[in-house]
């Protein structure tokens, strides 16, 4: 019998940040292009010109132009500018959401424990399209009310993570041994238990922006979003369900390209990082 | 200066006791021995004896008087597995200065070197750690030091000067050591007195 051993890659670290390195690069690229979106493609983008409707794909307007004529690439930048900035707003209120609900829950107190604990079965047993189409619809729809659906939708997964976190770390040999040294309170949380929560809290946002944009175009898409004047990418891709039958491709490709292209780089990018603020990962 | 156990005893989630009326005195500058089959509560006595844990019954004493509740404790803890009594995120040189800077002589006899301390805790072996976890322990104010196991997971050479490093604390500092094992013949060399539970 032969055994044969394998000899282990020499560079395996670089493997796993090459797809992050990746998105990393097309995330800047993608949020240059929104902060430099009127330089890019014009002011004049977003103004109808029905001379020119529904044309495809050229040189003057790369991704075409839809019903009235306006550039779908000037709308498609302008939309993911607007899901960016509420992905932005409702994953970093979720983290803030589950950063208070875990501090409450890992605090002591039993009665908030199982407070906290229904609250966050109860969020995660309910269907999720659903409560969001609720939330918004009864908040009267808009930016305001998607961006605070999105937020009190998404905490429970990061606050089940971040109360295990601190009650994994209160409890651990070496916060025992600091209290020893007569070490405060406030020391043991700042320099024990915070520097374990702000990788989680960091990862955390990363994985729930994506997400909360995909919410965002998924609630605009089915008319419980956003303002039909705006461009967002939901509304883009609803409107362009009726043109696509007519052979109009371009109208829901191109934007809908860009939203997964935007969310599986943010996605790969909260892995990554995932991967990265593990210590035993760190010196690779 | 006296460690006492009285009558101390101690349940989990009121379960039966692990331990029930036990009294135990340790003087600085003596290393005693603590054993006992398993399960009989030699950890968790050595947890109580150095506040990791509340006695359910009974006190701990530091020359005859109970010790603040907050504050440096002069009893402290070496853990059996020093991995998780560091903070993983934290590199040697912030671990062993804790709680005051790191003495260089007991550094040397220990035989803790300068570039371990740029190093985070999994780059070192668990003998390398043990080592960490005792220089940091080791302070001026420490008067007591609960041994729980700490060489029985290394080998002999590593024990050897470990042990070695121990004996020469305790009489130069005058730290009182109980040394918990199931190693009766380490017990028979290390400890002036060996206590079964």
């Amino acid at each position: 019998m032969t055994v044969a051993f394998e000899r282990p890659s020499e560079t395996p670290s670089l493997d796993k940040v090459g797809p992050v390195l990746v998105a990393t690069g097309i995330a800047v690229l993608l949020l240059a292009a929104i902060l430099l979106a009127a330089w890019l493609t014009g002011a004049s983008g977003l103004a109808s010109d029905l001379q020119a409707r529904l044309q495809p794909p050229s040189f003057q307007h790369l991704f075409g132009t839809d019903m009235f004529g306006r550039d779908v690439l000037a709308r498609t930048i302008k939309g993911l500018a607007l899901s960016f900035r509420i992905g932005f707003l409702a994953a970093g209120i979720s983290v803030i959401i589950a950063t208070c609900l875990a501090i409450v829950a890992a605090s002591g107190s039993r009665l908030a424990d199982s407070i906290v604990s229904l609250l966050t079965d109860m969020t995660m047993g309910l269907p999720h399209l659903v409560l969001l189409i609720l939330i918004s619809f009864a908040l009267g729809g808009g930016t305001t009310a998607v961006v605070i659906a999105v937020a009190v939708t998404h905490w429970p997964r990061l606050t089940r993570i971040l109360r295990a976190e601190i009650l994994q770390v209160r409890n651990a040999d070496y916060v025992a041994v600091s209290r020893n040294f007569g070490k405060s309170r406030w020391f043991i949380a700042r320099h024990h238990i915070l520097p374990h929560l702000i990788p989680q809290m960091i990862v955390g946002f990363v994985l729930l922006f994506p997400h909360a944009i995909l919410h965002e175009a998924g609630l605009t898409f089915l008319g419980f979003g956003l303002e039909p004047g705006k461009p967002a990418i939901g509304i883009l891709l609803s409107e362009s369900m009726r043109y696509l039958m007519a052979g109009k491709w371009w109208l829901g490709l191109f934007p809908g390209f860009l939203l997964l292209v935007a969310v599986l780089c943010f996605d790969v990018i909260g892995n990554g990082l995932r991967a990265l603020t593990d210590p035993r990962g760190g010196r690779s | 200066m006296r460690l006492e156990a009285v009558a101390v005893g101690f349940g989990f989630g009121g379960g039966t006791p692990v331990l029930d009326g036990v009294d135990l005195a340790l003087e600085s500058g003596r290393i005693s021995g603590l054993t006992g089959k398993s399960g009989r509560g030699k950890s968790t006595l050595g947890k109580i004896l150095a506040r990791h844990l509340l006695p359910t019954k009974g006190r701990v004493l530091i020359d005859g008087a109970a010790p603040v509740s907050s504050g440096f404790n002069p009893v402290q803890l070496i853990h059996q597995t020093a991995i998780f009594a560091v903070n993983p995120r934290w590199k040697i040189g912030r671990i062993v200065s804790e709680a005051c800077l790191p003495d260089e002589a007991l550094m040397q006899a220990l035989g803790i070197r300068r570039q371990w301390l740029d190093r985070y805790p999994h780059e070192l072996s668990g003998g390398e750690l043990q080592r960490v976890a005792l220089l940091r322990s080791l302070t001026p104010r420490t008067r007591f030091l609960i041994a729980d196991e700490i060489t029985s997971m290394l080998d002999p050479i590593a024990q050897s000067e470990i042990w070695h490093a121990l004996i020469d604390v305790s009489e130069k500092r005058d730290i009182g050591i109980l040394v918990i094992s199931h190693d009766r013949a380490l017990l028979d060399r290390v400890a002036a007195q060996t206590v079964t539970l």
